[in-house]
């Protein structure tokens, strides 16, 4: 029943999946995680971890023109949960960085999930904020 | 916008210092790349990045700096890395166990202690 009180306002971002729009993905990431409590460490992996993510999107869901990069964020109960989102087809050629991206999120996250969808591609990350777990 | 990096030369002992700030990503990359691109030739003594004023880095920063690496072995020119003790982004750096193949300092000055001892040497010699 308390579980209201730790809620807080979601984020719902979208820009253009350019590496112009990182910038200001990660300006608003930061204010939201602060505001839901997050400690700078928590803050810097999950920023760094969205990040990641992001330019996933970026090099890989869309050929030509770049379309939607949706990031979403809630908070309950001291748990994050962010969504990355797009509305693309990913092009199977690994990201430039290969595998060094994958092992930064990977140690970097409580929990990740993938999947394609018809209309694009969705990863979800969760991680448990300490402040929560305090509660 | 600022830029995301400064070169600096080092008439003393040759070495080059390329200061990183900010927020480094895939909208920077191609700007560092090209600064040092310019900034290194076979004349250098070596090259000192310096992340003390960065606050983020991802995978392709990594992969920059593995790529500048091996580019500098080939000349028998050190890297080395600036990054201080405490500063969040040396968690990436311990996953990707960079300080394997590189040397990393906590601060600028003890990273360019290593170039002076060396041009010290030869001056010796």
């Amino acid at each position: 029943v308390l579980s209201t009180v730790l809620s807080h306002e979601d984020l719902k971002l979208e820009f253009p999946a350019r590496p112009e729009s990182l910038d200001r993905a990660r300006s608003a990431l930061r204010i939201w995680l602060r505001d839901a409590g997050a400690t700078p460490e928590e803050l810097f992996e999950i920023v760094t971890v969205c990040g990641e993510l992001c330019m996933n999107t970026i090099v890989h869901a869309y050929a030509a023109d770049a379309g939607p990069l949706e990031i979403q964020g809630r908070c309950r109960d001291g748990e994050v949960e962010i969504t990355v989102r797009d509305r693309g087809r990913w092009c199977s050629p690994r990201g430039k960085s290969g595998g060094i991206g994958f092992s930064i999120v990977r140690a970097m996250t409580d929990c990740l999930f993938r999947h394609s969808k018809e209309d694009g591609t969705e990863a979800l990350l969760r991680r448990r904020l300490k402040r929560g777990a305090s509660r | 916008m600022k830029s995301p990096v400064e070169i600096l030369r080092r008439r003393d002992d040759g070495s080059v210092v390329a200061r990183l700030r900010g927020d480094i990503d895939m909208a920077q990359i191609p700007k560092i790349q090209a600064a040092l691109e310019a900034a290194l030739s076979n004349a250098i003594a070596g090259l000192i990045i310096d992340l003390s004023g960065v606050r983020y880095f991802d995978s392709l920063g990594i992969r920059l700096l593995f790529d500048v690496k091996k580019r500098l072995q080939q000349r028998r020119q050190p890297l080395l890395l600036v990054v201080p003790d405490g500063a969040p982004i040396r968690h990436i750096f311990a996953i990707v166990n960079i300080d394997h193949y590189v040397q990393i300092h906590g601060t600028l000055e003890s990273a360019r202690a290593v170039f002076s001892r060396t041009a010290g040497v030869a001056a010796a010699e």
